[in-house]
């Protein structure tokens, strides 16, 4: 009863916890958070019913839950990113249809970013250029400060707005036709390392399960070793380009 | 701008500056307050000289790159009070399509690259966890 208690306590605890983390972190809306309250009470109860029994497992499951609950926040930036990278180009074409077409910057900011169409980021940009705040942005991205700064510029701006989120697209663009021939540079040889990688999984299963590793483990180490370095040194071919021109 | 060639992102920044009505020195302190490289670092030495009037002399001395080179002077026209956006624009394309070039050879070269770890590494490292068995037998069974 007492560990059960001591289950609930903690959990409880925990859970709140995390909640108020991933609040500060701007990862969960205040409508999210209504619910992950009520999810919570869910998550929790199983320590509560089987931690009398299965003692041991409850706390291996309470430790896997804080763990992945504190990673949580690191994933969904990383997602966010993505999104905002690979939305930031359709993104400002549509800024730039909607103050073609006769709305004014702010306007046209508060059109595009409403909805989260265009991802968390830009929305959140939007948001913040139409406030003027120069402060506030959650994300630590170079590429989100500088769309950020670049559009807080052009809102600052009373003329040619449409010609500057043109010259501010053409960079845009440049830099991701530069990026996507980069990245395919280093794709032929990352897909080679894995299915390499995949190979060799599955020879050293074979090993494993026929030989036996213990009998065979200057084999396994040196061959591991050797497969460690080669797959380090391809992956890290083309990572770091130092350009001549 | 990460990944891009340090002379075109000075270009490109140099380029939407002037298209926005900004002076070339203003577009260069927008440039120096957004990039840490090499190349910034360099404008920002060359601009303080330039502004203590000791650089009006020989560019070449300081960089040997040709495209770095072209664009320096055209901003030492554009400081003088030149217009330099139309051949901003022009110089920005050569210094795109040279990029273009530097990539395409680095692409070309990357499966050899990749080939040598490939080769001296990976391919072993199979070979010795799949005979190894069968050679330690062979050896207990002689």
């Amino acid at each position: 009863m007492l560990l059960q208690l001591l289950f609930s306590l903690f959990g409880w605890l925990s859970a709140t916890r995390i909640l108020e983390f991933w609040k500060k972190r701007k990862v969960i809306l205040p409508q999210q958070l209504q619910v992950l309250r009520w999810l919570q009470l869910f998550l929790f109860l199983p320590p509560i019913f089987f931690g009398g029994q299965h003692a041991l497992l409850c706390w291996i499951y309470l430790v896997f839950l804080n763990l992945a609950a504190l990673l949580l926040p690191n994933l969904v930036e990383i997602s966010r990113k993505r999104e905002f990278r690979r939305n930031l180009l359709p993104a400002v074409d549509a800024l730039l249809m909607s103050v073609r077409s006769g709305r004014s910057f702010r306007e046209s900011l508060q059109t595009v970013g409403q909805k989260r169409l265009y991802g968390y980021y830009f929305s959140e940009i939007c948001s913040l250029v139409v406030l003027r705040q120069s402060q506030g942005l959650v994300s630590s991205d170079a590429l989100t400060k500088r769309v950020f700064i670049e559009l807080l510029r052009i809102d600052f701006t009373t003329h040619k707005i449409a010609e500057r989120l043109k010259s501010f697209r053409h960079s845009l663009k440049v830099e991701e036709s530069f990026r996507q021939k980069s990245s395919l540079m280093t794709l032929q040889a990352r897909a080679q390392s894995i299915i390499l990688s995949l190979m060799y999984v599955s020879v050293f299963a074979y090993v494993s399960c026929c030989f036996g590793l213990r009998e065979n483990m200057t084999a396994v180490t040196v061959s591991s070793a050797l497969f460690l370095v080669g797959t380090i040194w391809i992956w890290r071919i083309g990572r770091r380009h130092r350009w001549k021109v | 701008m990460e990944g891009l060639s340090p002379t075109l992102r000075l270009a490109l920044t140099v380029r939407i500056g002037l298209e926005q009505g900004e002076p070339v020195r203003s577009a260069l302190q927008s440039y120096l307050s957004q990039t840490e490289d090499e190349v910034s670092s360099f404008t920002c030495n060359w601009l303080v000289r330039q502004d203590q009037g000791g650089f009006d002399g020989d560019l070449s001395q300081i960089s040997k790159n040709p495209h770095r080179l072209a664009l320096f002077h055209l901003l030492q026209r554009g400081l003088r009070g030149e217009s330099i956006l139309s051949p901003i624009i022009t110089l920005e394309d050569e210094i795109m399509s040279a990029c273009m070039e530097e990539l395409e050879k680095k692409t070309a070269l990357m499966p050899l690259q990749a080939l040598v770890p490939l080769l001296f590494l990976q391919f072993p490292a199979l070979l010795i966890l799949f005979f190894s068995p069968f050679l330690d037998q062979l050896f207990r069974s002689v």
